[in-house]
């Protein structure tokens, strides 16, 4: 997202999500670019039309995972070659108890790489929530899209979010209203 | 979403919802599982493979009867969204309810045959007073009827809500559909009284079942090698069960979603979540596995250690082999292959990996029951003989199920969250 662009465009507010989705894919059909999207609750098909690529953080997750399984094996193999001493008359280097050890730091290492990567590919924390299209409605009973757009392309976004079912439309950067 | 249709549309949508051969593919699998037992019984010439194929089929079945009412019961307590569609599909498996049973009653009546210490044994200890054939009837019966009465009592509940939509009363009209709407004369207050009453069964239903499986866990196998045991034996039974029955529910709602309209419902987002559930139970039942190996390793009692060294150390013995096979179907193959998006969202590749566990679970099984009961040198005729009763016994199941769902909707329309979730006219549902 360009800075320039990021206080411009335009808001729909919708009542149904049926009519949110069929927005988005017109939009996206007719070549504008959806800025941001909002929803009071998760909703996948939103997500796979804004979002469709596959998130960066899953690799992040492995190769935190498999760190963790290396560093835990690793760290068992050399606590007890220097610390050679049998207990209980079992070899002193074994598969079997290193596997708790090997797990837990799998876990460990890979939710902390998860944690950070959400925070770094969703630039958390962000400084400037809740931003311009924001609405306390959008956290409550109402479903928002803002489409990005230049001066001349405005008005033919503003009547797609009407045509689409918008029940208010907002020119950002303007704060104009325009009622549905 | 799907708008807003009402329920009476969707009993119209999907009244056809039921894969299509599925008494016939029923049929053919009973005839496999005769034929199982009798080549347990009779063609390896030890009638213990014959008691440890329909022991293992038995023990199998009657825990996966219950699962589907204890997902129907989890889903009661959590509130959870995601799985509702599938909840009428997974209540189904109570189906296999009096297959089990009817196994179970086999297994008593010809406990004396197999049971190792029915006859004098030097060993038993203190166990003298709890492996004794009145007391282990008794304890067996009653654990299972407890979970079964309980279960189904849950899921009658819950099937008898739907029919205090007006649509569903005038729509089903069989003999179990007129027994289950029988005294609903104000179905909203009817409908609310039956949501209270599932609240409050759905915790009694999960910890009896815990309960109770633990105890059939003891009794049906761990008893069979009365010199050992394993306080967690029960849990990992039970946890056993839970796995494969949820595969078999993921197995039978991809078949069921390929069916008209059913994908509207059971979509591939929601395959997905069942996956990563069943990805969940991959976990939890490999968890269970390695705490009771790691604990009995550590000890390195001998009284615990012949257990493990006869069927996963011993390489003279023909059970090695096989136990690692086990471990790849139950945890490597699955937990690797669920991981994976494609996996979680093809309805073909989550049909195999789905089998692979119930593969995994049922071979496990095997591991824990055949070498107890088994003299054979060969392990071939016992394992097919006890995979052909297994999938028998299924087949028993899936039969009846067919009966019993054709007179019932196969979605739960009465099930408030399920209305909201799927856009339906609310005020037409109640």
């Amino acid at each position: 997202m360009s800075r320039a662009a990021e206080n411009h465009g335009v808001l729909g507010s919708f009542v149904h999500l049926d009519r949110l989705i069929d927005a988005i894919r017109t939009a996206q059909d007719r070549g504008f670019e959806v800025q941001d999207v909002f929803t009071p609750m998760p909703v996948e098909e939103v997500l796979e039309l804004v979002s469709p690529k596959k998130s960066p953080v899953r690799f992040v997750t492995f190769f935190g995972g498999f760190a963790g399984v290396v560093g835990g094996f690793a760290l068992c193999l050399l606590t007890v070659t220097i610390w050679n001493i049998i207990v209980g008359g079992k070899p002193v280097t074994n598969f079997v108890p290193f596997v708790v050890v090997g797990f837990e730091l799998l876990v460990l290492l890979g939710a902390l790489a998860t944690f950070l990567a959400v925070l770094v590919f969703a630039r958390l924390p962000y400084r400037k929530f809740p931003g311009p299209a924001y609405r306390p409605e959008f956290s409550n009973d109402r479903f928002g899209l803002w489409l990005a757009c230049k001066t001349d392309g405005c008005d033919e976004a503003r009547e797609l979010l009407i045509e689409a079912g918008a029940e208010t439309v907002h020119r950002l950067g303007e704060q104009k209203e325009v009622a549905a | 979403m799907t708008g807003s249709r009402t329920v009476a549309q969707i009993l119209r949508e999907t009244g056809d919802w039921m894969p299509k051969g599925l008494p016939k593919i029923a049929v053919g699998l009973v005839m496999a599982g005769v034929v199982g037992l009798l080549l347990g019984f009779f063609a390896a010439g030890d009638p213990g493979a014959g008691w440890s194929a329909l022991l293992v089929g038995t023990a199998l079945v009657i825990g996966i009867a219950m699962v589907g009412p204890l997902l129907s019961a989890i889903f009661q307590m959590t509130g959870s969204k995601w799985g509702r569609a599938y909840r009428r599909l997974a209540e189904a498996t109570a189906a296999l309810m009096p297959v089990g049973l009817l196994g179970v009653i086999v297994l008593m009546a010809g406990g004396n045959a197999y049971l190792p210490w029915v006859h004098e044994h030097p060993h038993l200890g203190g166990k003298a007073i709890w492996l004794t054939r009145g007391f282990w009837d008794a304890r067996l019966l009653l654990s299972l009827l407890a979970a079964y009465v309980l279960g189904l009592a849950f899921v009658r509940l819950s099937v008898r809500r739907d029919f205090c939509n007006k649509a569903v009363a005038e729509t089903f009209d069989g003999p179990l559909a007129r027994l289950l709407k029988k005294g609903i004369d104000k179905p909203e207050e009817e409908a609310a009284r039956l949501e209270r009453k599932m609240t409050l069964l759905a915790p009694v239903v999960a910890i009896v079942y815990g309960v109770a499986f633990s105890l059939i866990g003891f009794d049906l196998i761990m008893a069979l090698e009365p010199d050992w045991f394993s306080t967690l034996f029960g849990a990992w039974y039970f946890i056993g069960n839970l796995f494969a029955g949820l595969a078999l529910i993921a197995i039978l709602a991809v078949a069921v979603a390929k069916r008209p309209h059913m994908d509207r419902f059971m979509t591939r987002a929601r395959q997905s979540d069942l996956a990563t559930l069943l990805l969940a139970f991959c976990l939890i039942n490999a968890d269970f596995f390695w705490n009771q190996y790691l604990t009995i390793w550590y000890a390195n009692l001998p009284e615990e250690t012949f257990y493990v060294i006869e069927r996963s150390v011993d390489e003279a013995g023909p059970w090695r082999s096989l136990s690692f096979v086990s471990l790849a179907t139950f945890f490597l193959i699955p937990f690797l292959a669920l991981l994976l998006r494609k996996v979680k969202r093809s309805g073909g590749l989550l049909t195999g990996i789905a089998s692979v566990a119930v593969l995994g679970v049922f071979l496990a099984r095997f591991i824990e029951v055949a070498p107890a009961l088994t003299e054979s040198e060969g392990i071939a005729v016992p394992v097919v003989s006890a995979a052909l009763v297994f999938v028998g016994l299924l087949g028993g199941g899936l039969l009846l199920l067919s009966k019993v769902m054709s007179g019932l909707p196969i979605l739960p329309v009465g099930d408030d969250i399920f209305v909201r979730e799927m856009g339906l006219d609310e005020k037409e549902a109640a």
